[in-house]
């Protein structure tokens, strides 16, 4: 139900740079980012269907709602790119996996890990854009982290912000911290 | 981790945007402590009055943030104080706040508060917040200001400068995210 409206997204100002030369250079940053965002929410789709080979029953409604959500993100984006003007980046045939997932644990592990993939360029693409597509940006960036911590079973301090990423090691890497709330 | 992202199996036309890509969210990962380059925006901007009042417009907004951030840990010291049952599973959600408030600019002193009359001082008045005397209604009060903490910092990065924006929204994620560990906690 996302509605990316890509008429607003060209910046006023770009972190105290001068206004007049930063038109076309923000409009391309944005739809850079919108191109990765949309790059990312293809892979999501792509993993989400290995997802929902590998998850144990219980949780398939959790992995259909998943792949639900990035499919309509992803059809978002494809239209917000070409709005644009630009030419939406294709999904490849295939992925090769980040890790192996030849069971129910690997493949919440790898649902998490879609997320947070997803997390990071949303994050950039709120930062490359303003207007609806920040606010659009934004609430996909939520969406996201609550996902992955639904995956997970527990959180992260600045999902998305890999260079904070850091100090947040123990919940960003395993799926047993089951005691962290 | 984030380099190595789902990888194409075929090169095929579109390799080389992808690695232009790669090398876009690279570049985010490159970029310096985003606390110092917005610092240094504040700091740089003496020159006309319009970026004196768009930086202090900045700033206002960060600190906001820290007081909001400041508020929510006030309310997680005041439930762990009523229920110390539950102090042990709000620490790991209780020590991210903090941290949210330190990358808005608050210093740690001021970011946790043990003496909440304290902060009258540097950031508004913090009154101790009412903690509902059953377990699971205070978890569903701390998870209900989460929610609106999450609300209101992505009414606020409409505003925002660009890093700040995406400060802000990941912060906010991270509040939707304890929102929702806390609801899923009281079962």
């Amino acid at each position: 139900m996302s509605t990316w409206q890509p008429a607003a997204t060209v910046m006023s100002a770009d972190g105290g740079k001068g206004d007049d030369e930063s038109g076309p250079a923000t409009a391309r940053r944005a739809l850079q980012a919108m191109q990765a965002a949309l790059a990312a929410e293809h892979a999501a789709v792509y993993g989400y269907g290995v997802v929902g080979g590998r998850i144990e029953d219980q949780r398939l409604a959790e992995a259909r709602e998943g792949l639900t959500a990035h499919r309509a993100r992803r059809d978002a984006l494809d239209r917000a790119v070409r709005a644009l003007e630009g030419e939406p980046v294709s999904s490849a045939a295939a992925y090769a996996l980040p890790f192996p997932v030849p069971d129910v644990a690997a493949a919440a592990r790898l649902a998490g890990e879609l997320e947070a993939r997803v997390c990071a360029v949303y994050a950039d693409l709120v930062r490359a854009t303003d207007g609806a597509t920040r606010r659009e940006a934004a609430a996909a960036l939520r969406e996201a982290a609550v996902r992955a911590v639904r995956w997970r079973g527990s959180s992260v301090t600045f999902p998305g912000l890999a260079e904070r990423a850091a100090g947040s090691a123990p919940s960003a890497t395993t799926s047993n911290a089951t005691d962290a709330l | 981790m984030r380099n190595v992202p789902l990888t194409r199996t075929s090169p095929g036309p579109t390799g080389p945007r992808r690695r232009s890509l790669i090398a876009l969210v690279g570049g985010s990962i490159g970029a310096a402590g985003t606390g110092a380059l917005l610092t240094g925006c504040t700091d740089d901007s003496g020159g006309s009055g319009h970026t004196d009042a768009r930086a202090s417009a900045d700033e206002r907004l960060r600190s906001h943030a820290a007081r909001e951030s400041a508020a929510l840990l006030a309310r997680y010291d005041a439930t762990a104080e009523a229920h110390p049952a539950l102090a042990n599973r709000l620490r790991p959600l209780r020590e991210e706040v903090a941290r949210h408030a330190e990358a808005f600019g608050s210093t740690p002193a001021s970011a946790s508060p043990p003496n909440p009359a304290a902060d009258a001082t540097s950031g508004g008045p913090l009154r101790t917040p009412a903690v509902p005397r059953h377990a699971r209604k205070a978890l569903t009060a701390l998870a209900e200001a989460e929610r609106h903490t999450a609300d209101a910092r992505v009414l606020a990065l409409a505003a925002a400068p660009p890093e700040l924006a995406r400060l802000l929204a990941s912060v906010a994620a991270s509040n939707a995210a304890h929102a929702y560990l806390l609801a899923e906690s009281r079962a």
